[in-house]
């Protein structure tokens, strides 16, 4: 950066103004030169923060125009077909907005797209956060708070597509009334005060209004802000490679280069949303109609994210408890309650299970590849298939009619998938981390296969392989493995058992450690290569001896492990 | 822009021992100035006073809604009251609806435009060929929940409202007579007292006892006997 120019007057005059009152050179200097480490998935946390910007400022817009209220008034607008109608001022509202307000229909569609790819790259960044151990310390708490902005970015999705009272969104209200009812003791309470009575009343559309346009998006910007100074004053994570530790940040600094790739990521993420806002129509309530609570239409599917807890409630057979005057309606509690249940709490937890597991208090700045952490990675993917199966279900009625299979026959694969899916997910995820770690011990060892082949002297042929060079070499060198805790029953030179291996808690412990420590070793000095080619790996490197380094795996230098430390698999194949 | 890569070191989050020692000091020292340690009464009654404040939406949100009382074991249908045709709110006679397979949503007369009412009243009532109807006499404790003799002329009134969240079970099947509710699919067998035959729903839509009036139109018998429409904790 040689390219020096003058600065114009009216720049460093408008900075000396303030910095004379705000002291702010140093800081922002220091600020100017943070550096960004660089990776595509980096990107995905962005998407979702851009997103909510545009929420923002079209929802505003909106704002200006919705009119929150059930009071009932006869449509006469340019909408002919409806026209003569009685609906509500919030459909009628909603029409103006889509028909006679300049742009409104553009807003519209923007905002909900907006919102779907808000939750889309949310859920996207966290499963990226996740696979690659960027949650563990001292990130724990911004992940958490990632998962709360999830939940919220939830709810404020559901309230919002909710507010225009058209026949879907009045439909998906009515299955949340009637889950609200079902929770045991306080779900009748609960329905009756959130919606001022019985459903539908005319209290749910005022009420859903203010806390979808002011109390959770005050909460979500709250987090946001807290999420982004708490990942600024940690500093970023950064994926493995050469010239990359735990104690440094590798990287481009924010001004210029961040700064106009955040920039320009704004400007394609608008993009993006206004094209997709033009040409790819979404919720056009003026086809579903106003609600009716005794109108339904069939393949009635709520927006993406909302997916697991309708495919929930379809997979779901019969199942209540009448005892005492009471009931209990599994039917509606464990769909309702299970599947998130299991998805939020097992990803809050996770963290400290981990740590718990590995007993690794070390901090973590660089991120694991996937594959370096199997147990991570299968238990990643079976919560993926988990939600998906869950997910697809949703849509059953639809995939039944596309695909001209039975509804029931969907329904009863959904069943035994929910199960049997996540099992196969986990076992299949773990056993492809750890051939991928093998072929990493493999290109560490031998190098890449180069496609020359060369014929020995004694007459056979053998195939050339290049070593890596250090930049290769370093995101594969760079896999830790848990350090192995004191096995059950396992007893110190004195015969006294380590005293954290008893009990079930302790052997649960030694269970989950060894799961976790499973690794692929690393052969650090070229035998038993596994190749099954015959002739001594040695009798190659003579004879293609030229450049062929001998390879040694290098030491990562903290103590948590390193490859090849704790084996229990060996790199044969 | 010339693409270059630069290199930041990371600093201990951790503060210093000296740093934390100098924070426990003042700390210590700060709090012992407050004289809340010390003065144990003071500080329990200040914590006690703020107690309170846990009980004030308790209070200030108590008018979010009216209690439920048992407004969700009633609906508006009451003995006499005329079955209208939702969309044309006619009433019907069992003669002007005697093409058996067809099936109608009903409205109560006089609600035709209530939401709140036609949440928990809206009805269906179908028509079949004599032979077809086998509904038993079931009983919930003592109350009779579903009887051949509330029909008409083989025509029998449903709830509309799912047993399980509350959507209207709106799709009717002639040859299998199945009634499917589209937000779960729920399946009643409507020959058979709407019988939960798949899905979710824990028990069958609740019929409506019918009859006809001095002019031959359907009017309900009574209101049902039981609650329509999504299980809840009091329901029993």
């Amino acid at each position: 950066m040689s390219d020096t120019f003058d600065v114009p007057k009216a720049l460093s005059g408008t900075g000396s103004w303030l910095d004379d009152r705000f002291h702010g050179a140093r800081g922002l200097r220091v600020f100017m030169r943070k550096v960004f480490p660089d990776h595509w998935s980096f990107m995905l946390g962005e998407i979702a923060l851009w997103s909510f910007v545009l929420l923002l400022l079209t929802g505003t817009f909106l704002a200006l125009f919705f009119v929150p209220s059930s009071a009932p008034v006869v449509y006469h607008g340019s909408y002919a077909k409806l026209d003569g109608l009685t609906v509500s001022q919030a459909y009628q509202s909603t029409l103006n907005i889509s028909f006679d307000v300049r742009a409104g229909l553009l807003m519209r569609e923007i905002h909900h797209w907006a919102a779907d790819l808000f939750m889309a790259s949310l859920t996207i960044h966290m499963l990226r956060v996740f696979f690659t151990g960027a949650y563990r310390k001292p990130r724990e708490v911004n992940w958490l708070i990632g998962i709360g902005l999830f939940t919220l970015g939830l709810l404020e999705g559901l309230f919002g597509y909710s507010l225009p009272d058209d026949q879907l969104s009045g439909a998906g209200l009515r299955i949340f009334e009637g889950v609200l009812q079902g929770i045991p003791i306080v779900g009748t309470y609960a329905a009756f005060f959130l919606f001022g009575g019985p459903f539908p009343g005319d209290s749910i559309i005022p009420r859903l209004y203010i806390l979808h346009v002011f109390l959770i998006p005050g909460l979500i910007l709250a987090l946001i802000t807290a999420h982004l100074f708490i990942m600024v004053h940690q500093k970023h994570t950064q994926m493995p490679g050469l010239g990359k530790t735990e104690k440094n940040v590798v990287g481009q600094p924010f001004f210029p280069y961040f700064m106009a790739k955040g920039g320009a990521w704004f400007f394609f993420i608008f993009a993006a949303l206004a094209l997709l806002a033009t040409f790819a129509q979404i919720n056009p309530i003026w086809l579903y109609g106003p609600y009716n609570p005794v109108q339904i239409s069939s393949a009635s599917q709520p927006d993406f994210y909302m997916g697991i807890l309708e495919g929930s409630l379809r997979v779901m057979p019969a199942w209540e408890w009448n005892f005492l005057g009471h009931t209990i309606s599994f039917s509606v509690l464990i769909p309702a309650a299970i599947p998130f249940g299991i998805i939020f709490t097992g990803a809050g937890l996770w963290p400290f299970f981990e740590r718990w597991a590995t007993g690794d208090k070390s901090w973590h700045n660089i991120n694991d590849r996937p594959r370096n952490a199997p147990i991570r990675t299968a238990t990643g993917i079976a919560a993926v298939v988990f939600y998906g199966v869950l997910w697809a279900e949703g849509a059953n009625d639809v995939i039944a009619d596309f695909l001209s299979v039975p509804l029931y026959t969907v329904t009863w694969i959904a069943r035994v998938l929910v199960f049997v899916g996540p099992a196969f997910g986990f076992y299949v995820t773990r056993r492809i981390c750890l051939g991928l770690q093998r072929k990493d011990a493999e290109l560490l060892e031998h190098g890449l296969e180069t496609g020359v082949i060369r014929q020995l002297p004694n007459g056979e042929f053998i195939e050339v392989h290049r070593p890596l060079d250090e930049e290769e070499r370093a995101p594969l060198e760079a896999k830790k493995v848990p350090a192995l805790l004191p096995a059950t029953g396992s007893e110190d030179e004195n015969g006294v058992p380590a005293p954290q291996s008893l009990g079930a808690l302790g052997r649960a412990r030694s269970i989950a450690n060894r799961a976790f420590a499973e690794t692929v070793v690393v052969e650090t000095n070229g035998h038993g290569n596994g190749h099954g080619n015959g002739h001594e790996p040695a009798d190659e490197h003579a004879a293609v001896a030229a450049g062929h380094a001998e390879l040694t795996s290098g030491d990562g230098g903290d103590g948590s492990g390193t490859s090849g430390t704790s084996a229990t698999e060996s790199g044969e194949s | 822009m010339p693409d270059y890569e630069v290199t930041e070191e990371r600093h201990d989050l951790r503060s210093t021992d000296a740093e934390r020692a100098a924070f426990s000091e003042y700390f210590v020292e700060a709090t012992g100035a407050s004289q809340f340690v010390k003065r144990p009464i003071i500080r329990r009654s200040l914590m006690l006073a703020t107690l309170p404040l846990a009980a004030i939406p308790l209070v200030v949100l108590r008018d979010l809604g009216p209690l439920p009382g048992t407004s969700l074991r009633h609906t508006v249908w009451s003995p006499g009251r005329r079955l209208l045709v939702y969309g044309t709110n006619q009433p019907i006679t069992p003669a002007e609806f005697s093409a058996p397979g067809g099936m109608i949503t009903i409205v109560p007369d006089g609600y035709q435009d209530d939401l709140d009412a036609l949440a928990k009243a809206a009805v269906i009532i179908i028509k079949f060929r004599p032979g077809e109807l086998q509904i038993p006499t079931r009983y919930a404790g003592s109350t009779v929940i579903g009887t051949m003799n509330w029909t008409v002329d083989n025509i029998v009134a449903y709830s509309k409202i799912c047993t399980h969240v509350g959507c209207p079970a709106a799709l009717y099947e002639q040859t299998t007579h199945h009634i499917l509710c589209p937000c779960h699919q729920s399946t009643f067998d409507a020959t058979t007292g709407a019988t939960v035959i798949f899905g979710p729903a824990p028990r069958p839509l609740p019929q409506l006892p019918l009859t006809t009036d001095a002019d031959g139109y359907l009017v309900a018998k009574s209101d049902f006997t039981q609650p329509v429409g999504p299980s809840f904790w009091e329901r029993g």
